[in-house]
């Protein structure tokens, strides 16, 4: 037996929720294999795990990009060899709740486009809607194949102290982070081949063949191979690694603006070396605002002028449709299990976090006088920024946080912090737990589908909740087993 | 999955796989040269002032080498060669730029051919320091060139024949033609310039030349042990059996032409610079005459990338 403890024996999560080891630092079901295969292992075996993971990153060139002051970085993958585990039994019921959410989500954007029937049955004020900068008057009365707008969703969900799954929030607009998750996979592959021999792991390289079946059943023409594409701001995009390994795991081109253009039939086209090809479904990567100048932002170089038009013809689908970024604010999230039970006549399956919405006078009220106990959020903002963590900041700090929720209550929600669930990670040095998240990702199209798992992302120093890649996160292979 | 699509390809992407090939064909000639050309001048007297200079000068790179550097030490021209970041073709540099371009078209090559070209290019990286001083030069070098062949494998084993493989073919063929004249064109000034004075290096200068295109074995197989300025010279020119000769890189870009679409022009031009190689007597021309010749054999190569601009990368 190894004398060294590599930190197995002092591991405390305190009063958090371990998803692989129990209080009393026992393995949990899920785990009775991973835990002592682990333990087994020196240090010197682990830093070699550890090492040969980052130098897989290095040569297969998985990278994000992150801006800084410094200019743009492009930075290895960070990543955990230690894989978390969730049990298929679980795991079915939390994607059944994915899909009901999303397609009451979808309901949701179609029906503030056309009829706004929620909001004449008062289920949602109009204006928490309709003064968004995501809602686009240009999308008014478009209907789009199957009523769907967001056809990938990647929502954020998080284990409270019980190991209760709630979703935090719903990415409908261009959710990032799927090529991580395959590739995360193929890292264990490469570190822990052994460990597949002792559990079934639900594959999850189907998610291409998912995507490509999902965009072609848009296709407004009728063709055995509709033409489709990836739209990409360029390589400056901080997920334009995942645009290339979607192109490229799809076999679609991965095109930029300047490669497309719209002619007077309002088709759009793709310049080749064979001349001009037409297209018929766009997976656009590329925001709404710069989707097309004609129409959006007038500057931008990184879309098609023309493109609103053609895909008001019917002549061109756009995944995800322009405009569905109406639903995705953490406003519009507070009234998700309203949708459901209103357009679905459902019980939510999934719950929300409790939110406060400081446009409402009573929860601000609330908000304010709770300040030091609550996470206070931008309702517009993604990727971790402009965050307020109420009992973690000074006293200074949380004054300004209120001065900015008067200046502009519409423009903060707050939540109460939650006791996120942690798993054990690998630092180099020992093992230790970190709290995490998980994102997997929601197609639809003619019918829906769901990632097995998804993409966790952790937070690599002691004590923080920060699990965002932009901000020092990092990430872990996801295991569905049977 | 897997369904035969379409063949079409984004001109902006032929564009990139174009020079992504252009660029690997040049690091892997500069490479080789670099390497004859040391193990060389290892081989002269100290007393003979064979110069670094004529490296700089199959670049054509003089303006811009003498407007940063004081002189011609071996230390500066290897620099500029290979570590220069203000100098873009400089080793690093067209590294960097080939590894930027197969990053923007990973979807239409092999993984292991990007695996490959993100390796080297941070093997350049870590590493192109070691190769100014002599010691751990030829390791570096060595590197390069057999991680460039190994692309070059993964290209010829595991590409479809379609439009991402004619278009870096089409680049690597030009590169190399371009690259091959620019190399007998230093031999040829070489010869200009030290012909009388030091004529016991010449016989080693041609088979040096030989060396650095590694066409030394392929030379002695059809025309004998013995190496001379004339043979050397057409064998490169004329030889379409030899895949590094300049004759059959034309006879490759005409047939990957054929399958383009509207090459007529194309095809016209290789067969004017095939013709004039073909015509040209050899042991006729002076060197002098000689150099001229390659100055309009690079004029005409430069035309043909034009062409292929014209007519399949810029729409």
């Amino acid at each position: 037996m190894s004398v060294q403890d590599n930190g197995w024996i002092s591991y405390s999560s305190q009063h958090f929720y371990d998803e692989l080891l129990t209080a009393r630092r026992q393995p949990r079901r899920i785990a009775r294999k991973l835990i002592p295969y682990l333990q087994r292992l020196s240090l010197d075996d682990l830093n070699a795990r550890h090492k040969s993971a980052e130098l897989a990153i290095r040569e297969m060139g998985i990278s994000f990009t992150v801006y800084s002051e410094a200019g743009e970085i492009d930075r290895a993958w960070p990543f955990d060899i230690i894989p978390r585990i969730i049990h298929e039994k679980n795991w079915r019921e939390v994607s059944r709740g994915l899909v009901q959410r999303g397609k009451a989500l979808n309901a949701f954007i179609n029906d503030v486009y056309n009829q706004q029937r929620i909001f004449a049955d008062k289920i949602i004020p109009p204006e928490l809607v309709l003064k968004s900068p995501y809602y686009k008057k240009e999308c008014r009365g478009m209907q789009p194949a199957y009523g769907v707008w967001s056809h990938i969703c990647g929502s954020d969900l998080v284990r409270d102290h019980k190991g209760t799954f709630y979703v935090l929030e719903d990415n409908l607009r261009i959710p990032s982070g799927v090529s991580y998750m395959l590739e995360n996979r193929e890292i264990t592959k490469h570190v822990f081949p052994d460990l597949f021999e002792h559990y079934r792991v639900v594959p999850v390289d189907d998610y291409a063949s998912q995507l490509f079946r999902m965009l072609a059943s848009l296709s407004p023409r009728q063709r055995k191979h509709p033409c489709i594409v990836v739209l990409t701001p360029g390589i400056y995009n901080s997920a334009y690694f995942e645009h290339v390994f979607l192109a490229k795991s799809m076999g679609t081109k991965l095109v930029e603006g300047r490669d497309l253009f719209v002619d007077t039939d309002d088709c759009v086209y793709m310049r080749t070396v064979d001349g001009l090809e037409r297209i018929d479904v766009i997976y656009r990567r590329v925001d709404d605002d710069c989707l097309d100048p004609k129409v959006f932002n007038k500057e931008s170089l990184l879309g098609v002028p023309g493109l609103i038009r053609s895909w008001r013809q019917n002549k061109v689908a756009i995944a995800n449709a322009p405009g569905c970024g109406v639903a995705d604010s953490k406003a519009v999230y507070a009234y998700v299990p309203d949708m459901i039970r209103y357009y679905l006549k459902q019980k939510p399956i999934i719950d929300n976090v409790k939110t406060y919405l400081c446009s409402d006078p009573t929860d601000r009220d609330y908000v304010l006088d709770h300040i030091d106990q609550l996470v206070i959020k931008p309702v517009y903002s993604s990727g971790g920024y402009g965050i307020t963590v109420g009992p973690h900041v000074s006293r200074a700090q949380r004054t300004r946080c209120a001065k900015s929720i008067g200046r502009d209550p519409r423009g903060y929600i707050a939540q109460p912090m939650i006791a996120l669930s942690t798993a054990p990670i690998f630092d180099g040095r020992k093992v230790a737990p970190r709290h995490l998240d998980l994102r997997p990702f929601i197609l639809q199209g003619k019918s829906s589908w769901v990632t097995a798992g998804g993409l966790t992302r952790v937070a690599m120093k002691e004590n923080s909740l920060v699990v965002n890649s932009s901000q020092g996160g990092g990430s872990k292979d996801t295991w569905v087993i049977r | 999955m897997g369904d035969p699509v379409d063949d079409r390809m984004l001109s902006r992407v032929a564009e990139r796989l174009y020079w992504t090939a252009r660029y690997l064909e040049r690091n892997e000639n500069l490479a080789c040269l670099i390497n004859t050309y040391t193990r060389f001048v290892l081989d002269i007297p100290t007393t003979s002032d064979f110069g670094w200079d004529n490296l700089i000068q199959v670049v054509g790179g003089e303006d811009a080498f003498e407007h940063r550097y004081k002189d011609y030490s071996e230390k500066n021209v290897l620099r500029f060669l290979i570590t220069d970041k203000k100098n873009p073709g400089a080793i690093c540099c067209t590294m960097r730029a080939a590894r930027e371009n197969v990053r923007t078209t990973r979807d239409t090559t092999p993984d292991q051919f990007w695996e490959l070209v993100n390796a080297l290019y941070l093997y350049v990286n870590d590493n192109a320091d070691n190769a100014i001083a002599r010691r751990g030069r030829f390791e570096f070098l060595e590197h390069l060139i057999a991680k460039m062949q190994q692309m070059t494998g993964v290209i010829n084993s595991r590409l479809s024949r379609e439009h991402a493989y004619h278009f870096i073919h089409v680049g690597r063929m030009l590169e190399r033609s371009d690259m091959s004249s620019r190399i007998i064109d230093v031999a040829v000034t070489m010869a200009l310039r030290y012909g009388d004075k030091t004529l016991p290096e010449m016989n080693w200068l041609w088979a040096n030349l030989l060396k650095s295109l590694g066409a030394l074995t392929a030379y002695r197989e059809i025309a004998g042990p013995l190496i001379d300025a004339n043979g050397v010279v057409n064998f490169i020119f004329n030889h379409t059996q030899f895949p590094r000769s300049i004759q059959h890189c034309l006879t490759e870009m005409q047939t990957i032409a054929k399958q383009l679409r509207h090459p007529q022009k194309f095809i016209l031009l290789l067969g004017k610079t095939q013709k004039r190689i073909e015509l040209l007597r050899v042991d006729k021309v002076t060197l002098k005459k000689m150099h001229h010749f390659i100055d309009q054999l690079q004029r005409d190569f430069s035309q043909l990338n034009r062409q292929i601009y014209k007519l399949w990368l810029a729409h």
